[in-house]
């Protein structure tokens, strides 16, 4: 459990600047790519960066609880979504890509409304830094308030432009962590975290069981 | 006392109803035992009651400490516990008569134990963390992604606004000369119980949800989740009266409620099916509901109140008779129960508010005190009732002409729905039994 504390109050080293990159790249891949493994990375990859910037703020035990449900909800939807994919593939009837290859090149292949996506993440940057500028959030640092507009903005622009309970449910987890990070430098109770984390979980819970398709209607 | 039993009672059950799931009559007759005990509990042991337990005593009601938490066991919260599990119990009768599934009885009362939660648990923070946890805990109940998802969305995009204001309005109780707060905690709790509520532009996620689920699901969430955030919006407005004295506050409310009524009423002219129809009829009451709490001081608690239970009666009609008469879709495919059709009428009319059923009784009041200072306003709000029984009779027709292919024995099941129907005309007719008394 030390050593845990040890990493977690290391994390809290990592220069502002790389982490916020760190951000900006998982955030980018998450709401530009469609593919759930892209995805999933660019959650988990959300997650570690958030967690460093919670380690600004917050106590080291509290943070590790947040590192904990980051891993247990990207775990849950990378269960999700390969059943998702599964079950898609067997009702479309679609070949799976074989080799290295197709493992390659299908999780990272670009739709069509890439650069509408492309379009909204520049979007989503421009409102982050203008509103962290022009109503800078109370008691935390500018860059926090930063990440916080930003994965505000990226969780609503993710769940309005899908209509998918997977795609939604990770907007809404994006926005649900942007909270997070402001209200956890707010009201550090551990209970409070706790609570947050739990929403997170039963969210996630939600969405995935939104996103299975069940025997008696037979749609995802 | 009372309010641990009822947060533990029915989460203790969770297992037990799902262990016994194959037998689902069992499930759901323990789960409507246990709800309507405890909400008989509510309304009959005196919160002043001591009680000893393994030698140590406890009292019934007031404020006890449980994990470091405050569990507050006022007026406010043993109405609205009672409300909570007497609709509970005639939920998981009905549901468990029409065959709505065999995780109904394990979800439910999860559900209704962190509502009964949310309902105690103070400070207000917490409460509105745990409604969060119901809200994303009923969504097992429900079938169709595009519903459930909008109405886990609009849930959590809700959650913010009521925690920052809880710091905002601790600063402003700190600082009175800084109104700002108190304008900004004002936006985010109004912002955020309309998106909870469903009105006006945040409705999307009641029709949505009326159009592709299981009824006596639907009926949980419009009368259980959506009563519970009524009874929170009341509490939060008793603890921080300040939010209501903002000078948006009112005209917001009311507009939104107007149109809240207004946009139910246009949308549920048209035939989009009878579950998208209930949606549109919830819209309605909710405007009304709306309207009646901007007016609260001048109407009394008592009709709100009234209000409030008018609205679980029909939506649990509505929902029970559509649940029982298996018309979805448009048109309809024909009916399976006569009494199930009757009381899916009269439940979308008690939730449109028309006569002679309870729910116009119940709005009596609103409209002559809208009458006397707002005669347009009332006019709009009869005209936007009219929505609803429109479509109603629109889709009327067609449902009667198809010959149903599929027809069942519901015997138990059309009793229940013609006393739920016979009460919403009867309650219509003497409403001093509940109101005007």
């Amino acid at each position: 459990m030390e050593t845990f504390i040890r990493w977690v109050e290391r994390l809290a080293t990592v220069a502002t600047t790389p982490a916020l990159i760190g951000l900006v790249l998982a955030l980018g891949v998450v709401l530009v790519a469609r593919r759930w493994p892209a995805q999933v990375v660019g959650m988990a990859v959300m997650y570690a960066v958030v967690g460093v910037l919670h380690a600004r703020v917050i106590r080291p035990e509290v943070v590790l609880v947040k590192l904990l449900v980051g891993a247990v909800v990207c775990l849950a939807l990378a269960a999700t979504g390969g059943s998702a994919a599964v079950s898609s593939r067997n009702g479309e009837g679609e070949e799976r890509p074989s080799g290295r290859r197709g493992f390659f090149r299908r999780p990272f292949r670009l739709a069509d409304d890439t650069p509408l996506r492309g379009g909204a993440l520049l979007a989503a940057l421009v409102i982050a830094y203008a509103g962290s500028q022009r109503f800078p959030l109370p008691q935390v640092p500018l860059f926090i308030s930063l990440s916080c507009y930003l994965l505000a903005v990226v969780g609503l622009f993710l769940s309005g432009m899908a209509e998918e309970p997977l795609p939604v449910g990770l907007g809404l987890l994006v926005f649900l962590n942007g909270f997070d990070l402001f209200f956890g430098a707010l009201e550090p109770s551990l209970v409070v975290a706790g609570l947050l984390g739990m929403v997170q979980l039963l969210v996630t819970l939600a969405v995935a069981y939104l996103a299975l398709p069940r025997e008696e209607e037979g749609e995802t | 006392m009372l309010a641990l039993l009822a947060i533990g009672l029915p989460l203790v059950l969770v297992p037990i109803t799902y262990l016994l799931r194959r037998w689902q009559r069992v499930s759901f007759l323990l789960a409507a035992v246990v709800s309507a005990a405890l909400g008989g509990m509510m309304v009959a042991v005196p919160p002043d009651l001591v009680v000893s337990l393994g030698g140590r005593e406890f009292v019934a009601g007031g404020t006890m400490t449980f994990l470091g938490r405050s569990v507050v066991f006022g007026p406010l919260a043993q109405v609205g516990l009672t409300f909570l599990f007497l609709a509970g119990a005639a939920l998981f009768l009905l549901a468990g008569l029409l065959e709505t599934g065999e995780l109904y009885p394990s979800i439910g009362l999860g559900t209704l134990g962190l509502l009964a939660a949310a309902l105690v648990v103070r400070p207000l923070v917490y409460a509105v963390l745990i409604l969060e946890l119901a809200v994303a805990f009923s969504v097992l109940i429900l079938h169709s992604g595009i519903g459930g998802t909008r109405y886990l969305t609009f849930f959590v995009l809700a959650l913010p606004g009521p925690l920052i204001a809880h710091w905002l309005l601790d600063m402003y109780a700190l600082t009175p000369d800084q109104t700002g707060l108190l304008q900004t905690a004002s936006l985010l709790v109004g912002l955020s119980f309309a998106l909870m509520l469903g009105l006006v532009p945040f409705h999307p996620w009641v029709p949505a949800l009326g159009r592709g689920e299981l009824p006596m699901a639907i009926a949980l969430i419009f009368s259980a989740v959506g009563g519970t955030v009524w009874f929170l919006l009341l509490d939060y407005l008793r603890t921080y009266p300040w939010v209501s004295q903002s000078p948006y506050w009112v005209p917001a409310l009311t507009a939104m409620g107007i149109g809240t009524a207004v946009v139910g009423g246009l949308l549920g002219a048209a035939p989009r099916g009878w579950g998208a129809l209930l949606g549109y009829a919830v819209m309605v009451d909710t405007g009304m509901l709306t309207l009646a709490l901007v007016r609260a001081d001048a109407l009394g608690v008592e009709l709100e109140r009234a209000m409030m239970l008018t609205r679980v009666w029909g939506v649990l009609t509505a929902a029970a008779g559509l649940s029982a008469v298996g018309a979805e879709g448009i048109p309809p495919r024909g009916w399976r129960s006569a009494w199930g059709a009757v009381a899916l009428m009269v439940g979308l009319l008690t939730l449109s508010g028309f006569p002679p059923t309870v729910g116009f009784a119940s709005r009596w009041g609103l409209y002559r005190l809208l009458f006397q200072d707002q005669p347009l306003t009332a006019l709009a709000l009869l005209v936007a009732s009219l929505g609803p029984v429109v479509g109603m009779l629109r889709m009327l027709p067609g449902a009667l002409r198809v010959e149903s292919t599929e027809k069942r024995t519901l015997a138990l099941a059309d009793f229940l729905l013609a006393l739920m129907a016979a009460g919403a005309i009867g309650l219509g007719l003497f409403p001093q039994i509940l109101i005007y008394r």
